[in-house]
């Protein structure tokens, strides 16, 4: 269902886009972890902290899973590393730049970097799904061949070639879903932040997306995956981290059945 | 590079406010017609280009085949100078009468109006110490075929001005500013309905990391566009109901004098008034451009 990319291409041709995130910070060491957050605590009202002394480290190229309940904090944790809000207490650096300094002037800046994946897809719906699509690559300021081109390939790898001149709005949810990840990976990003992103999708596209994401990983965009699908857990070994009560700390890993059996055999 | 999203977005900011444009451009040029008819109805407008004569009679002599439209058109552009404080048709027998009474003709000037021996004499009288006078009488011989005689004999005591002129000035006044007061209004909400629709899309934008300058470029392109179609057209429509307010003759004074035919003054005040109304006309959508700006990265907003 979901295109297949090139594989051996050099890291230029794969971030063909970097130079025009203009005003990014340089990268630095490389060894500089893309998402550094240290006592991080994030209040939505005077009692109960949403986050309380959140800590994350993701190394550059990493794949993080986050998971928890539903009003866990998932979505509030990523927001925070795409300033969609401020923390209230707590240090934090994402691709370089202190968050609790960065200037609401510069949050574009930010921005720039990352792939952003919403939980309630947030399309523009009248817009065409090509449009929606290449709004990055537009704000990136890219011609307008590049971006057709561009945006015909994410749009084929996300299994949406079919309806690229249909409005957003008369797209089912698994499609809408599947846009949004379209938009959120079309200007190779260095960093994904995934909210649910197959929280609409059935058990077979869900494998799908994330062997997407995980093919792109490869290709070295740092992927943040906020979901509650432990089952789509289960099928990778990827690092994951588990949100309650506000705490943030490392999945106790349910084990798998074979491993199960195994125990139980000896 | 081809600014494709931002040329998009100038697009649709265009369209989606162009019935508010439309609405900007109307109630604009309304009160940029108020201005001008009060200014007309007061006999205020400096229309003439008047320079230094202490003049302050001066007397025309009809040519018969002057038309009534003309002489009301030559009336009405002499009343609009401030220079001028009356504006008179005599029959040639009545100048007789008028020799020797304040305002009258003098001898002299009555002879030289009965040697031209024609049917009618227009007597203007001047303000005193207006300086109007060779400038008056080179403009009405280039525009007509009229003689011209000139007398400074008798003075006309001049009329103050009465207070009923300052009531109707406050009055305009105030009916301009209620007039302001519903454009500011009818170009906010317009604007405010126009710019609804892309909230979403700004907020989208600065997700995707848009500059300020970026996302509100199109609304400054937007208040600029209308801003000068407002002033474009509230001065054409301005100058044309001046115009058409002279009636038929006008045409004569036009075509022999161009735009030198309105003093500087008064160009300078049109385009000042056009140019400040265009200013309000930019200055209104901006303001509810933030609107459709505020809030995507304030805390608990939707997006
Ligand atoms: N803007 C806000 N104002 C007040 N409370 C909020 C706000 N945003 C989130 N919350 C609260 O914070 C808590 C965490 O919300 P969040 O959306 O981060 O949860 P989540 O882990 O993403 O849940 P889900 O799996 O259902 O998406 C919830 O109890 C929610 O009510
Ligand atoms: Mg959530």
């Amino acid at each position: 269902m979901l295109g297949s990319t090139e594989s051996g291409v050099t890291a230029k041709q794969r971030r063909p886009f970097s130079f025009f995130r203009k005003g990014a910070r340089s990268e630095g060491s490389g060894e500089r972890p893309i998402v550094r957050a240290s006592g991080i605590y994030k209040f939505f009202g005077p009692s109960r902290p949403v986050l309380r002394d959140a800590s994350l480290e993701v190394a550059r190229n990493e794949f993080v899973f986050i998971t928890g309940p539903s009003g866990a904090g998932k979505s509030t944790l990523l927001s925070l590393l795409y300033r969609g809000q401020q923390s209230d207490a707590g240090a934090l650096e994402v691709c370089g730049h202190d968050l609790t300094q960065l200037p609401d002037s510069r949050v574009w800046a930010l921005r720039r970097h990352l792939g952003l994946v919403f939980q309630d897809f947030r399309l523009v719906d009248h817009w065409s799904v090509a449009e929606n699509c290449a709004l990055p690559l537009e704000i990136l300021r890219l011609s307008g061949s590049v971006i057709r081109v561009r945006v015909g390939e994410t749009l084929e790898r996300v299994g949406l070639s079919g309806v690229a001149a249909a409005t957003a709005r008369s797209l089912s949810g698994g499609e809408k879903q599947r846009l949004a990840i379209a938009r959120a990976i079309v200007h190779e990003p260095k960093l994904l932040l995934a909210d649910e992103p197959t929280g609409n999708l059935d058990p077979q596209l869900s494998i799908d997306i994330l062997s997407l994401f995980e093919e792109l990983n490869r290709e070295g965009t740092t992927v943040v995956f906020a979901t509650h699908d432990h089952a789509l857990i289960g099928k990778t070994n990827h690092r994951t981290l588990a949100l309650d009560e506000g705490v943030l700390g490392p999945l106790a890993r349910p084990r798998s059945a074979s491993v199960t059996r195994l125990v139980a055999a000896s | 590079m081809r600014m494709a999203y931002l040329f998009r977005r100038l697009q649709r900011t265009l369209r989606a406010g162009r019935v508010s444009a439309l609405a900007s451009i109307v109630s604009l040029s309304a009160v940029m017609l108020a201005l001008v008819v009060a200014v007309l109805a007061l006999g205020n407008a400096r229309l003439l280009p008047v320079t230094d004569v202490p003049e302050r009679l001066v007397s025309l002599l009809l040519d018969p085949a002057t038309t009534e439209s003309e002489l009301a058109s030559i009336e009405l552009f002499l009343e609009g100078s401030a220079a001028v404080s009356r504006f008179d048709v005599l029959e040639p027998e009545r100048v007789a009468e008028r020799i020797g009474t304040a305002g009258g003709l003098s001898v002299d000037a009555r002879q030289r109006v009965a040697q031209l021996e024609l049917p009618a004499v227009v007597e203007v009288s001047l303000r005193s110490g207006a300086e109007t006078g060779p400038a008056l009488t080179t403009l009405l011989k280039q525009v007509g075929r009229f003689p011209v005689v000139l007398d400074t004999v008798l003075a006309e005591p001049i009329q103050p001005d009465t207070g009923s002129r300052g009531v109707l000035l406050w009055i305009a006044g105030i009916f301009c500013l209620l007039l302001l007061g519903a454009l500011v209004v009818t170009l906010g909400y317009s604007t405010q309905l126009a710019y609804a629709r892309q909230t979403q899309e700004i907020a989208l934008a600065r997700l995707f990391g848009a500059s300020e300058r970026f996302v509100r470029l199109p609304f400054v392109v937007d208040a600029v566009v209308r801003a000068v179609l407002a002033a474009v057209f509230a001065l054409a429509l301005s100058y044309g109901l001046w115009s058409v307010s002279l009636g038929p003759g006008s045409a004569r004074f036009m075509g022999e004098r161009g735009w030198s035919f309105l003093s500087i003054e008064a160009v300078l005040g049109f385009i000042v008034m056009a140019s400040v109304l265009g200013w309000i006309g930019a200055v209104v959508p901006l303001l509810f451009s933030r609107w459709a700006l505020g809030g995507p990265r304030r805390e608990g907003s939707a997006w």
